[in-house]
């Protein structure tokens, strides 16, 4: 009997999609997903560098015959998904739009801040709305998480719409064209959960509550917060209703009203925002900011629960780094059972990636001075064995960075290769290394994602990026336990290490025909890699790892 | 649906003590393709120098071989071909303490070889005896721990068997195809370098061609240049720093390719051969 997995066709393009062969593992990958879809599951798709997965997740919706969402991490991916997917349309948040209605004191206001919905929003009418009714009627619409997951809340979207009788335009309320969709495709999954919790986070601003005389709490306290927000919100409502009646009965109001207005709505929202956090959910941090509090949840598995899965009748996650699905799905609130993960090997040739392990030095906060040392005649070491080959060094923080760069010294035919940054003039360095690599060497804590520089030939990792326990949030999150004492905090603490270090590796090759070589010195790696964390790296950087004795 | 009040409620357990967290372990059917006592000269280092010479001791130390051949997977060579994966295990019977050899008792202790004879000797039917004749050439069913804590120490790779299977077993499952991987650093780098080579031989970049590239672009001016740079990461990076203190400019000028407008101090093609 023929299988789901039967109806993928031989070639992409049968699908519509812009390619005329499947890469290797595509088609079966495909097939996979969608006997898993057929099972009820979600799919958690490890899928590596040139694996293809945004084709992927269409080939899987397009085979369905239904309609898919995709969200990426931020604009600039939104934009990477819709080359690959040209018929898709896209839609970002308020604040990306201008409004296109004359302001009274001849500022350029952007639809956030614009008094919505008014008579252009309509089909073919400002640009906001216009993308919403452009996705509505697309079969793939892109969106990024911060906005799907405001987007998503809505139960519609209010619009003008000309009324058949009369041929007047009046306000409709309709669905909301994101919601109900076939199938749900979340990319980068490994950034997902930030994006989620970043979403939830209150921002509170000092200054704004001087300014409307409201003194805030002291006690970094969630419970102090929310009574605190019980107490103001009625008065500070009221005085945003007797605004906007002001408002209503005045065509120009007075530009201080309109400030006024602003501040009091931005207090409301944080007031209406944290009565809304539900006390017996997850954790809230509460802590300072150099402009005033910040209040965040710890953990996004709520968030993704409440306010994502259910709005796709199939979902599938993908990543390079989805990490252990068991403990990936548990920080995004899927329950055992209702998932299936997928692995997709690597095209790219085993040799031209390796990764080796040099236990050199085991790199943590106690580690003095005279014991990095040894991290810089290592460098010196591969740098030597690397002569003509430009080389990236993940220093992991600008004080190792620092230390490698100063001492360095040591071995002047090093001096003459390297380059390092601070965090102010990072951009500009890494233009320089991308347009003179010859044989440098950059040493910089911040290049683990975002950069494909196929160039390089060799990286070192002298210490293993684990999330820094100096930070409250990340320290909160490390003591987390379960109420039967389960120490999830502590997986996912090694977990982020393991999934930073397997992004690091990457960087190099982003092609089936490029070469580079990995070498890990730090010793912190075995115990990581073979005993605390082993299923949070992919089968693919398994592959490639080796020992290095020299 | 997972409870939203406590979402990791139903998720299996995962125990607090690392010591008692899963290790890799693998179970292959294998041929016994070794199985005898042997010393630890026997294999010798990739500098050419034997364990005894490497470490200056005054003999070679007893050592018990294993070689087990993978039934259920084969390396895949550049070439097309394929290679048998083996396995090995070597278990020290004796160590050297402060100038002598001790013959290590190995019915007793935590260690490494206890545990893996003790684990032969569960294996009905089979005695792990020193005698090649007794065992090689059989085949059995594997279990492989890559590695396994005895006290504070961590062991690698500890294989054993667990089963007989006839003699006449054949493997009638996927065999699992292993990319074969760079095993050593030198290897590693000297492809890359040779790469970096071939790079940097292109540096006899055609002239013609660059000269065509740089058509057009202002001479004498150096923000010019490092935008025309930057746009044409297909030259070769060793001429792109020299284009920053116009060498092959004034080369190719010499040469008779390119001249400099006079009318806007641009670069004008003289000639393509």
């Amino acid at each position: 009997m023929a299988g789901i997995s039967d109806l993928v066709p031989e070639s992409p393009q049968d699908l519509g999609l812009p390619h005329e062969h499947w890469r290797t593992h595509q088609r079966e990958t495909v097939g996979h997903i969608l006997e898993a879809f057929e099972a009820g599951s979600k799919v958690l798709l490890s899928a590596p560098t040139g694996s293809g997965k945004t084709v992927l997740g269409s080939a899987a919706a397009r085979v369905q015959g239904g309609n898919a969402l995709f969200l990426a991490h931020t604009i600039h991916l939104q934009r990477q998904q819709l080359r690959t997917l040209p018929e898709a349309k896209t839609a970002t948040g308020r604040a990306n739009h201008k409004c296109p209605l004359p302001d009274p004191f001849e500022q350029e206001l952007t639809a956030a801040e614009a008094p919505c919905p008014c008579q252009m929003a309509k089909r073919g009418g400002c640009s906001y709305y216009n993308q919403l009714f452009e996705c509505e009627d697309a079969d793939e619409a892109v969106l990024n998480y911060a906005y799907a997951v405001r987007v998503c809340k809505a139960s519609g979207m209010k619009v003008y719409e000309e009324d058949l009788d009369t041929g007047q335009p009046t306000l409709t309320s309709l669905p909301n064209p994101f919601v109900n969709r076939d199938v749900l495709v979340c990319d980068e999954a490994h950034l997902m959960e930030h994006a989620l919790i970043d979403v939830d986070t209150i921002e509170v601003s000092a200054r704004t509550f001087t300014q409307l005389h409201i003194a805030l709490p002291v006690a970094l306290d969630l419970q102090v917060w929310r009574q605190w927000a019980e107490a103001h919100l009625p008065a500070v409502s009221q005085q945003v209703s007797g605004l906007l009646r002001t408002f209503a009965a005045n065509e120009h109001p007075h530009r201080d009203d309109i400030r006024s207005a602003r501040r009091l709505k931005a207090a409301q929202n944080v007031m209406l925002e944290l009565l809304r956090i539900d006390p017996q959910g997850v954790p809230y941090f509460v802590g300072r900011t150099p402009s005033g509090y910040v209040i965040q949840p710890i953990w996004a598995w709520d968030t993704a629960h409440s306010l994502l899965w259910k709005y796709g009748k199939h979902v599938l996650i993908m990543s390079a780094t989805i990490g252990n699905p068991s403990l990936t799905t548990r920080l995004l609130g899927i329950k055992p059972g209702d998932w299936q993960a997928i692995e997709v090997p690597s095209t790219f040739p085993v040799k031209n990636r390796p990764v080796f392990y040099w236990p050199v030095m085991k790199m943590n906060v106690r580690t003095t001075d005279r014991d990095k040392f040894q991290q810089v005649h290592a460098l010196a070491h591969l740098a030597a064995k690397f002569p003509t080959s430009p080389g990236v060094v993940h220093c992991c923080s600008y004080d190792l960075g620092d230390f490698l760069f100063r001492n360095a010294g040591l071995y002047p035919s090093l001096v003459s290769r390297l380059l390092t940054h601070s965090p102010k003039n990072r951009e500009e360095t890494f233009q320089d290394f991308e347009r003179f690599p010859g044989n440098r060497i950059l040493i910089t804590p911040s290049a683990t994602t975002g950069v494909d520089w196929d160039f390089v030939g060799w990286q070192m990792i002298p210490k293993i990026p684990f999330p820094n326990l100096g930070d409250d949030i990340t320290r909160l999150r490390y003591e987390y336990q379960t109420e039967e004492g389960e120490p999830i905090g502590k997986e996912v603490f090694l977990q982020e290490a393991a999934l930073a270090t397997v992004q690091a590796s990457g960087r190099c090759v982003r092609t089936p025909t490029s070469k580079g070589v990995t070498v890990i010195t730090d010793s912190n790696f075995w115990s990581l890699f073979a005993f605390t964390s082993p299923a949070s790296f992919p089968a693919w950087f398994k592959e490639a790892v080796t020992w290095h004795r020299p | 649906m997972v409870d939203e009040n406590n979402p990791v409620a139903q998720v299996d357990e995962v125990p607090l003590d690392p010591s008692k967290w899963t290790e890799p372990t693998e179970e292959f059917p294998a041929k016994l393709v070794e199985c005898r006592r042997g010393t630890t000269d026997d294999a010798h280092g990739k500098d050419g120098r034997t364990f005894t010479e490497a470490r200056g001791l005054p003999r070679p130390s007893q050592t018990f071989r294993v070689t087990w051949e993978r039934l259920d997977a084969v390396w895949d060579n550049e070439d097309g071909s394929t290679s048998p994966v083996k396995v090995y295990l070597a278990l020290d019977l004796e160590k050297y303490v402060d100038g002598r050899f001790i013959s290590l008792a190995l019915s007793k202790g935590n260690n490494k070889p206890t545990f893996t004879l003790d684990q032969w000797k569960k294996c009905s039917g089979i005695s792990l005896a020193p005698d090649p004749t007794v065992n090689e050439g059989g085949i059995y069913m594997v279990t492989r721990l890559r590695s396994k804590m005895f006290g504070s120490v961590a062991a690698k790779d500890i294989s054993y068997p667990t089963a007989k299977l006839p003699d006449d077993y054949v493997y009638k499952g996927d065999v699992r195809h292993i990319k074969s991987q760079a095993t050593s650093l030198d290897d590693a780098a000297a492809s890359v370098e040779a790469e970096s080579d071939t790079a940097a031989k292109a540096a006899s970049f055609d002239e013609d061609e660059l000269a065509g590239l740089l058509a057009g672009v202002k001479a004498d001016d150096a923000a010019a240049m490092t935008a025309f740079i930057s746009t044409h990461k297909e030259i070769p990076a060793n001429i792109r720093l020299e284009l920053v203190d116009g060498g092959p400019q004034k080369a190719l000028v010499e040469a008779g390719k390119l001249a400099v407008s006079e009318e806007d101090g641009l670069y004008v093609l003289i000639s393509v051969a």
